[in-house]
């Protein structure tokens, strides 16, 4: 297949998938309960995973506009496993900002506090409205 | 939880076997994934699906099981265990561009040094509808130094590597 043929082959199916949802992308955060991750993202393009520790990666922008605008999320591995373990809450409404905290207070090391403190918490304050995940109950 | 029925999935990719590369097995993208997708209007990581994971996984160049990361999972604190990564160096990435509503995907040459990592999760009861497993997510990572087409610290990343190959 050539490369036009398989992008209209793309936009036939992305215009059949997305017919019946006319909006526009909003920054979110959801629970991903089969990978158990929480995964915060506030721009729908293509992004590379920096891994910062076993319970933390950065998600950045592979074709930002400018470079300072690259870091679009992040996500918590983990987060019921993490919760459970350090008995935190672990269902229903989640604050992020408590979970960045535990991370923290988990792992103090000078490169989480820098992914933490300079990425995670801006994208948070800048998005307030995602502060909050709800965590279905574990089955 | 049965995920082994094939009407709980948008589409089946071939992949070679984790247990041998030169087997083929089906893996499906749930339902429940796409529509997630969609519900968050995430046009380009659907357009990754369809442009990077569908055709091209059957192309990767490693397998590796296990993530090296607390995974709590339908009653197992050790479900890390029944993920399988594969990775490989796709030609190109797909992005949506434009306007959300009047764009369109668009073909990109992908950001250098990176691989494309899909992350799937084997089902226990592999003798309903001929899957092997659900496709859970996808992304690029920067490529390792010491092993072309894997991701850097994969040795950190993942339990076991199964196999790799040249293609």
């Amino acid at each position: 297949m050539n490369p036009q043929s398989e992008v209209q082959r793309i936009e036939a199916k992305l215009n059949k998938l997305f017919a019946g949802e006319p909006r526009d992308f909003r920054p979110f955060a959801v629970f991903d309960e089969s990978l158990d991750c929480i995964r915060v993202v506030t721009r729908d393009c293509s992004v590379t995973e920096t891994r910062v520790n076993e319970l933390l990666t950065i998600l950045e922008d592979n074709y930002p506009d400018r470079p300072e605008a690259k870091y679009v999320g992040f996500t918590i591995k983990g987060a019921r496993h993490f919760c459970l373990e350090r008995q935190l809450k672990a269902a229903g409404p989640i604050r992020l900002a408590e979970i960045l905290d535990e991370i923290l207070a988990a792992f103090p090391q000078p490169f989480v506090d820098v992914c933490v403190n300079a990425v995670a918490r801006p994208i948070l304050e800048q998005n307030p409205q995602i502060d909050i995940v709800e965590l279905p109950t574990a089955a | 939880m049965n995920q082994g029925r094939s009407d709980r999935y948008f589409e089946m990719v071939d992949a070679p076997s984790p247990d041998d590369y030169r087997e083929t097995v089906r893996f499906g993208i749930r339902q429940e994934v796409i529509l997630r997708l969609v519900a968050y209007q995430r046009k380009t990581a659907v357009a990754q699906f369809l442009g990077v994971v569908s055709p091209g996984l059957i192309l990767a160049r490693h397998a590796f099981r296990g993530l090296r990361r607390p995974l709590y999972h339908d009653g197992d604190f050790r479900a890390d265990r029944t993920v399988v990564a594969y990775t490989w160096r796709p030609s190109s990435d797909f992005v949506w561009v434009g306007d959300p509503h009047y764009g369109h995907p668009e073909a990109k040459v992908p950001p250098a040094r990176t691989v494309f990592v899909v992350l799937v999760r084997e089902v226990a009861d592999r003798t309903i509808g001929d899957v092997r497993g659900s496709i859970e997510h996808w992304n690029w990572i920067r490529e390792a130094e010491d092993l072309p087409h894997a991701p850097t610290q994969w040795k950190e990343r993942y339990g076991l590597r199964l196999w790799s190959r040249t293609i």
